[in-house]
């Protein structure tokens, strides 16, 4: 019951109490009221019974003193012309009757009565007794008919159910037009707290119009509303500032990156110079302290050089961020990536098996390009030994990310010690192998750069598990 | 006649066929109609009253008088034995304690001098003949309709002091 109602409008939930309540008040009151008017109206009959039949005794007195038949029977015929009185008897000190009038059968005389009176079905059974100076000379006994007083308790009942639903009636309508005063309140602040959220006005408020505890939540309300309004514009202006520090820090960084670019590109051209110049030194003209020299120049430049490509690289990168998406094969771009590095495959004898569960999807080709081949020649470079490296490359949808795996046989990094430095920039695990460290940073940079996330797994000697992250949509 | 009010539901009826009932059941049945009119009857307080004295005033050889005396050794009044005396003249009645006077009809002609013996004193005087009610006896028996019945001179009940139940009244043929 009480869950089905907590479901109800407040203005449903008031009409119920208030009407189960008057519901209450009225079958109860009513019921007490019948049984009261029942209780009376046979109360009254019997009392109106016993005093008829006191006073028949009191004539009664006479005839029987004198036993006189005659007389005591024409004493119950007048009695008889009483209302309700069925039968009248006057019984002798033994109980026996004495004389009757309209008695059917003397087993219609109830010996032993509990008191003066009793009811028995739908009569009235009274016996009184005929009392002369403290002698009992007989009883009088009579039957009186209560289909009177039934009718008129049936009558009273009806009418009483009748007023009762005239009563729910207006109790209903009093009820609805009464909840108004909670209900209105409530239900005009509901829909005012709807409308703001709707339509983020929060300068409207509610109008107050009494004391009680709707006007303390109105107040409360206006007062909640005050500090949103505060609330609202100081995240206002926060966002405000916000914005013009992004302009500010998108400006920097243009400049930041058209500085670089403009660097790296203006330092290219004397760097190759070097280089090349440096190849028309003939070392053998020169004497071993010169060739000493030189050597060292030479890898001074091919730092340089490298550093600058690095630098060239990084750029590039931030550059293709503004990138078109297209759909992208992961069939297609194996092909093309592991024919651009077959040399390195045959050389290697890799193996590589790939199962892409996700076939397409929507992303930046270069990027996928660009992980993908960081990851194999990765695989390829980093293989071990001791066994034939064999590459597995899958894809799968995991928690609305499309999940890109790279996993290898090779040496393994020890995570227990790198974890945290795997994707950093020129970070190296394997310092035997030719390698910039800048692969991973560029991967991670790339996948972050689209709302990704990289992880890896590896085991040292066991081999690695590059797990790529990407947020597209799969077509 | 005139003065006889007269109301049915008043009118005490014992049912009684002379035809075929003897004259001694009809002294008897006066007997005991003169001991329930005790029941109704309340005479002033007397000290040491130890019997109420019954005065039969008639002829020796009258039926009623055997039927009374022989019934009041059995019967009571007001839980007092009742003394039965007979007197064959009026003079027999001075200076004798009286309660009750039962006046035989042959004492008709006598009547005035008997009640100037009664008059005003708490005697209850009854009488056996028409007229006797009228002309101042307080209880009178009388015949009518085969059916034996009372009549009660109310102004002389007044006199005498004696306090008459309603009761009787109701039964009785009363004599304003």
């Amino acid at each position: 019951m009480l869950n089905i109602i907590k479901n109800w409008s407040i203005k449903s939930k008031l009409i119920a109490i208030l009407l189960i309540v008057s519901i209450f008040t009225l079958v109860f009151g009513g019921s007490l009221s019948v049984y009261i008017e029942i209780t009376s109206k046979r109360e009254e009959f019997a009392r109106l019974s016993v005093t008829q039949a006191k006073l028949l005794a009191e004539y009664s007195v006479s005839p029987m003193v004198f036993e006189d038949k005659d007389g005591a029977t024409e004493v119950l015929s007048k009695a008889m012309s009483l209302d309700n009185l069925s039968c009248v008897v006057l019984l002798n000190m033994n109980g026996n009757v004495f004389t009757s009038f309209n008695l059917k059968s003397p087993e219609n005389i109830i010996k032993n009565l509990k008191f003066d009176y009793q009811f028995i079905g739908k009569t009235l059974h009274v016996k009184q007794p005929v009392i002369y100076n403290d002698k009992l000379y007989g009883y009088i006994y009579l039957v009186a008919d209560t289909t009177s007083i039934d009718e008129q308790l049936v009558d009273y009942i009806k009418k009483t159910i009748l007023f009762t639903f005239l009563i729910l009636l207006i109790a209903l309508f009093i009820t609805y037009q009464l909840q108004k005063i909670v209900s209105v309140p409530i239900y005009q602040l509901a829909e005012i707290t709807k409308e703001i959220s709707v339509k983020k006005d929060y300068q409207m408020r509610v109008e107050k119009k009494g004391n009680d505890e709707i006007g303390v939540l109105y107040d409360n309300f206006n007062l909640l509303m005050d500090t949103i309004q505060i609330q609202q514009k100081i995240q206002n202006e926060a966002e405000s500032d916000l914005t013009e520090m992004t302009k500010q820090l998108m400006k920097h960084n243009n400049e930041l990156q058209r500085f670089a670019y403009i660097t790296s590109h203006d330092l290219r051209a004397p760097v190759v110079n070097l280089v090349n110049l440096l190849n028309f030194i003939e070392k053998d003209d020169l004497n071993e302290k010169n060739k000493l020299i030189l050597d060292k120049i030479d890898i001074s430049i091919q730092q340089l050089n490298n550093t600058l490509h690095e630098l060239i690289e990084i750029v590039s990168l931030k550059k293709n961020l503004d990138d078109a998406k297209e759909i992208i094969n992961f069939e297609t771009l194996l092909h093309e990536i592991t024919t651009g590095i077959e040399k390195q495959i045959e050389e290697s004898k890799a193996e590589i098996k790939a199962d892409f569960k996700i076939k397409e999807i929507f992303y930046i080709k270069s990027h996928i390009n660009s992980i993908l081949l960081n990851l194999l020649t990765n695989a390829i470079k980093y293989r071990s030994s001791e066994r034939k490296p064999t590459i597995f490359i899958s894809t799968e949808l995991v928690n609305n990310y499309v999940c890109l795996k790279v996993a290898d046989n090779g040496l393994g990094i020890d995570l227990n010690k790198n974890k945290r430095n795997v994707f950093g920039l020129h970070k190296r695990f394997h310092y035997n192998i030719e390698g910039k460290g800048i692969g991973l940073f560029i991967l991670k940079s790339l996948v972050e750069s689209l709302d990704g996330e990289v992880d890896v797994e590896s085991e040292v000697g066991q081999g690695s598990n590059f797990i790529i992250y990407l947020k597209c949509e799969i077509k | 006649m005139n003065h006889i009010t007269k109301n049915t539901f008043k009118v005490f009826l014992i049912l009684l066929s002379f035809k075929s009932i003897a004259q001694e059941d009809v002294s008897l049945l006066k007997t005991v109609c003169i001991e329930r009119f005790t029941r109704f009857i309340d005479w002033p307080e007397k000290p040491n009253r130890s019997s109420y004295n019954l005065v039969y005033l008639g002829d020796y050889d009258d039926p009623i008088k055997q039927v009374l005396e022989k019934n009041f050794k059995f019967m009571l009044v007001k839980n007092n034995k009742v003394v039965v005396v007979h007197c064959k003249h009026v003079s027999d009645l001075k200076n004798k304690e009286i309660d009750i006077l039962f006046i035989s009809n042959t004492f008709s002609d006598k009547l005035v001098e008997i009640l100037s013996y009664t008059a005003n004193k708490p005697i209850l005087t009854i009488g056996d003949k028409d007229n006797f009610g009228t002309k101042g006896v307080l209880i009178n028996f009388f015949i009518q309709q085969n059916k034996l019945k009372f009549e009660i001179n109310e102004p002389a009940v007044k006199k005498s002091g004696l306090n008459v139940s309603f009761h009787l009244y109701k039964l009785a043929r009363v004599i304003k």
